[in-house]
This record gives C-alpha cells, sequence and structure tokens, in this order.
C-alpha cells in the first residue's frame, strides 16, 4: 500500500515538473571577455521587423543616449559611424558579417560594434484595451574578432491585468521604449 | 426686531444685544470667509480657463534710430500654403511703424537680381556684403512661418531673426511664437480667436516688439528662469570638458528629419538657434554661413555629421561646437481635439576634443503633466519645442551633471 501511493506521488511530481516551463535567460555574457577595456563602441542602425517606419532609429536614438549616459562608455556619433560603413563597404549594416565587424571596428577605432533588431514596436489592441509594447534584441560584437561577446533582449509594455479590468490605454510608447532600453543596459553592466 | 427693543432696556436686555453683536460679527466674519473662499474658487477656475502663452517680447515704445533693415520674403515652413505675401506686408508696416527705414522691394528685387541670391532662408557673406555696399542695408530680417492652420481653433507659428550685413554677418536678435485661437478661452470663450490674421497680426506685433525692445541693444539673457520639470530632456549625457562658465559658438548643421511633417529638421534647427542665442555662453553662426560652407565642401550627410565633416565646418566658420540631431516627431494636431507632439534628439561635438560633449533626447506632448481644466496643456508644437530647446541649453550649463 505504501510502496503504491509513494509513486503515485513519485509519478505526479514528475509530470507536474514536466509542466513547467523551460527558464531560459535572456542574457549572454562571454565569460573570457574583458568589459572593462571597451571604452569606445560604435552602434549601427538597427533592423527594424516591426510595422512602424521609424521604429528602428528612434530605439537605437535612446539606445545612444542612453549608453552615452551611463559614462562607461564612449559612443561615436552616428555620422562618424555611418561614414565607417561607407568606408568599409559594408552592404547590410543592420547584420554585418564578423569580418566587417573587424574592418569597420579598425576604422573608427573602437574596441566593440553593438547591433539590435527591434522585433515588436507599436500598439497592441483587446477588446477595449489599448497599449505600447515593444520587443527588442542587442548584440555586441568585439572589435578585434568580429565575435559575438554580449547579448540580451527585453519585451516592455502590453496590456496588463488593470488596463483588461478598466480599460483605456497603458503607458506612452516612449516610456515602454526607455524602460526596455534601459533593462537591456543594466544587463550589460551586471 | 427683538434687538431693536433690547437697546434701552435691562441688564438682560443689553446682554441679549451683546450676544446678537457677536452673533452678527460671526456672521460677518463667516460671510467674509465665504465670499474669499468663492472669490478664491472663481479665480481657480478663470485661471484653468487660460492656456500657457508662449511669448515673445512685448512691443516697448524705443525708437529704432532709423536702422536701415531689408525684409527677405516670408520662408514657408508650414508645407502648406500660406498668406506669405500678407504676412510679409504686416512685417514691413510695423516696422515702418516702429521707425526702422525699410528697404523697398524694387531696390531689394535690384540687389537680389543682380547678385543672383535664389536662396532667401539664410545670409552668407557675399549677400550679406552685396546688401551693405549696394543697398546700405545695416540689418536683414528673415521671418519664417512655422504654422498658419485656418482650421477652428487657427493655429500660428512663427519665428523671425535678424542678421547683420558686412563682411561678417551675425544673429543679432531671433525671437518665435505660437499662438492657438484657444490658448486663452477666457469666461464663456470670449477670449477665443476665430481668425487666424487675426492671429498672424498679433505674432508679428509681438515679434516687431521685440525686435524694437532687443535687437539692437544688449542681449537680454531670457534664459534664467528654469524651465518647468516636464520639458527636459529624458535622456542626457553631458560630458566634463564643457565648461558652464566658457563661452561658446555654435555651427547648426541640418537635423535630420524622420517624421511626415515636412521642414521639422528646420524647424527645430530654428528654436535651438533661438533658445542658445537666449544664454550669455552661446554664440549662434548664421545657418546661411553654415549653408554656404556645407556647400563650398560638397558634404552631404548621410546620417548625422562625421569627424572630418565637424572639422571642416567648425574650420571654416570659426566655432567651438557642431550642433547636429534628428527629429522623430514635430506634430501639430488641427481642429479642437488631439495632442501637439514633439520628439527629438540633439548632439554637440567639440572641435578640440573631436568627441561628443552633449547628447540627449527629448520628447513631450501637449498634455503631459495637466491633470485639471486643461491646466498647463501647451496647443502648438512650437511653444513646447521651445520649452525643450531652452530646457536643453539648461542642462548643457549646468556643471557638475554628467549624467541623468
Amino acid at each position: 500500500m505504501h510502496t503504491s501511493l509513494r509513486s503515485l506521488l513519485l509519478s505526479v511530481l514528475l509530470l507536474s515538473a514536466s509542466c513547467a516551463p523551460t527558464v531560459t535567460s535572456s542574457v549572454y555574457r562571454d565569460p573570457n571577455m574583458d568589459f572593462g577595456a571597451i571604452q569606445a563602441v560604435a552602434v549601427m542602425p538597427f533592423q527594424n521587423l516591426s510595422r512602424e517606419n521609424v521604429a528602428a532609429d528612434r530605439v537605437r536614438d535612446v539606445f545612444i543616449n542612453r549608453l552615452l549616459s551611463t559614462g562607461a562608455v564612449y559612443v561615436l556619433p552616428v555620422g562618424e559611424v555611418a561614414r565607417g560603413v561607407a568606408r568599409t563597404e559594408i552592404q547590410a549594416p543592420a547584420t554585418p558579417s564578423p569580418e566587417e565587424i573587424v574592418k569597420l571596428a579598425t576604422a573608427l577605432k573602437a574596441q566593440a560594434v553593438f547591433t539590435g533588431v527591434v522585433r515588436e514596436y507599436g500598439e497592441v489592441r483587446s477588446g477595449n484595451s489599448a497599449a505600447g509594447v515593444i520587443s527588442l534584441s542587442v548584440q555586441m560584437m568585439e572589435g578585434q574578432t568580429g565575435k559575438t561577446v554580449w547579448t540580451a533582449s527585453s519585451t516592455k509594455g502590453g496590456i496588463g491585468f488593470w488596463d483588461r479590468l478598466l480599460g483605456g490605454g497603458g503607458r506612452p510608447m516612449n516610456d515602454v521604449t526607455r524602460d526596455a532600453v534601459n533593462d537591456v543596459i543594466q544587463r550589460l553592466f551586471k | 426686531m427683538g434687538t431693536v427693543h433690547a437697546v434701552s432696556g435691562s441688564p438682560g436686555a443689553r446682554h441679549s444685544v451683546a450676544n446678537s453683536r457677536g452673533a452678527h460679527e460671526r456672521w460677518s466674519v463667516r460671510g467674509a470667509v465665504r465670499a474669499l473662499a468663492m472669490t478664491l474658487c472663481a479665480c481657480l477656475l478663470l485661471s484653468a480657463c487660460a492656456g500657457p502663452q508662449e511669448r515673445a517680447g512685448t512691443a516697448a515704445p524705443v525708437a529704432a534710430e532709423r536702422v536701415r533693415i531689408a525684409v527677405f520674403p516670408l520662408e514657408n515652413l508650414s508645407g502648406s500654403g500660406a498668406p506669405s505675401r500678407e504676412i510679409r506686408e504686416l512685417f514691413l508696416a510695423r516696422l515702418q511703424a516702429a521707425g526702422f527705414s525699410v528697404l523697398d522691394d524694387d531696390s531689394l528685387d535690384r540687389v537680389m537680381t543682380r547678385h543672383r541670391v535664389r536662396y532667401t532662408a539664410g545670409v552668407d557673406r557675399d549677400v550679406a556684403l552685396a546688401l551693405k555696399r549696394d543697398a546700405a542695408v545695416e540689418a536683414i530680417l528673415i521671418p519664417s512661418l512655422e504654422l498658419f492652420d485656418e482650421t477652428y481653433p487657427p493655429k500660428v507659428a512663427m519665428f523671425s531673426r535678424l542678421i547683420s550685413t558686412g563682411d561678417s554677418p551675425a544673429v543679432m536678435w531671433i525671437d518665435g511664437l505660437g499662438l492657438a485661437g484657444d490658448d486663452a478661452p477666457g469666461i464663456l470663450g470670449l477670449g477665443l480667436v476665430e481668425d487666424p490674421s487675426i492671429l498672424a497680426a498679433r505674432a508679428v506685433d509681438a515679434l516687431v516688439g521685440s525686435l524694437v525692445a532687443e535687437g539692437f541693444g544688449a542681449r537680454t539673457h531670457r534664459a534664467d528662469k528654469g524651465e518647468p520639470r516636464k520639458f527636459r530632456p529624458k535622456l542626457v549625457y553631458r560630458s566634463d570638458v564643457l565648461a558652464p562658465e566658457k563661452k561658446y559658438s555654435v555651427a547648426v548643421a541640418p537635423f535630420f528629419n524622420k517624421t511626415d511633417r515636412k521642414y521639422a529638421g528646420e524647424i527645430i534647427a530654428l528654436h535651438m538657434i533661438r533658445n542658445l542665442m537666449t544664454f550669455q555662453n552661446f554664440e549662434v553662426v548664421e545657418p546661411g554661413i553654415v549653408r554656404q560652407e556645407l556647400l563650398r565642401f560638397r558634404i552631404i550627410m548621410t546620417d548625422g555629421v562625421s569627424l572630418p565633416e565637424t572639422e571642416t565646418i567648425l574650420g571654416a566658420v570659426d566655432a567651438d561646437l557642431v550642433l547636429n540631431g534628428e527629429v522623430l516627431d514635430y506634430r501639430d494636431y488641427r481642429g479642437p481635439d488631439g495632442v501637439a507632439k514633439v520628439d527629438f534628439s540633439v548632439l554637440f561635438i567639440e572641435r578640440r576634443t573631436r568627441q561628443v560633449v552633449y547628447s540627449s533626447y527629448s520628447q513631450n506632448q501637449g498634455d503631459d503633466g495637466v491633470l485639471l481644466f486643461d491646466w498647463g496643456r501647451v496647443n502648438t508644437a512650437h511653444a513646447m519645442a521651445s520649452h525643450m530647446a531652452r530646457a536643453i541649453g539648461q542642462k548643457m550649463l549646468q556643471a557638475g551633471q554628467q549624467a541623468r
């Protein structure tokens, strides 16, 4: 009797454990990278997968300003990055190859290059509720090797419980964007 | 009635008189408090009817001492049709009334034709020299119309700047104003303005008044007052290289316009020029000269200004900082309902260090911080952008605030 009860409990435990979602981190950090050695970085134009035309520009702008305001690294002016891209003849600046990263970093004298993807940006609706939502991921490539040394992603905004219950709109898109960018940058310095 | 009978009566009656006097005094005190409270409520309600107004300098009766001025054609940045000729005529009339000697249109046309002047939204060295030599003009006034919306409530926004003539043209004065018909509705809507030409005339009056008061004298620095917190940039980077006590000369490179609004880049550039000029620490190079140098060196900016371009521009105009940026949203609403939106970022690169010394991102909308009765609501993108630009100047000059 005792044995069958024990085996039943064990099977329930195993079954419920299999129902739990797989928890994976949304951050990757290369353990061999010396992040303290990075002084100047270049931020490439972000890839835009959303329907909003200026989403990538907007997010890149916020990202550059936030990164500069940390005071930890110097971000090269976007015009200088554009000049570097033109000089090194990078065909797709949003998705550069490791070789192109090395060439660009050498031309700009940057220790690292950031690329990013805006996966979602805009308003989502559900019934009477509407709210801004943003989803982005950012990668950092080492300038000497072109290797990805850090990646992070963040999703912010959307319709919450209270929005659904009371209707109305969520937070402004710009606040949500700043939150998501802050979230990503905090993961860089953790 | 009882009180009257008791006046000549017994001590009890006197007591009742005293009581009634006390009651009467209490009532009069209560009445006074009530009246005061009602007045206060009325004042609060009435003040809530008035929106915040952006002010240019008001007309001051200062003699313009017959200064000879040429008024360039109105630069229409509204992106739509506007009564440009009528507004320019208003400027001419008001300037003459203020005592300026205005160069007549025929003489202006002759100089423009002789020197093949096609660009009239700025002044370069050749034009400034030609007007000084050929027409004895001491200054050039460039009016720029940012917005002319005839839909009720009408909205008008404009800038105007005065540039000296001769070898080294410089911006002597610049001001701007954004007005909406429902800025100050007042009691029963008596303050509402339905005619856009009235707003345009008010704007021209205010701008000419400001020119008379400040254009030829010492610059009055209006930037001492702190801007409301809501207009401060949302993200700021400020390098320690920027010294608050030093004087900087700024060259404004074209802003990138990523909005649907035509000329939003030019408009934000004018806002920045206007508001940087209100600080003693900044001198702004006339945009016409920067444009001339960009054309001379064939500089085409694809995505912002690069370091070699910065060096070239700053060397050519002998400035310390180059200002560049992009505009992501600049929106005025039509009709009575809606909200103005402004969203832009700026970047200052220093000549000596070749580094970004200031960078910020600003974003606001007209109803930010508005809780009751539209109190604090800003009806035009012009008025909002002006506050935001001034807040940037203040942030730049704040020592010891590297990052926020």
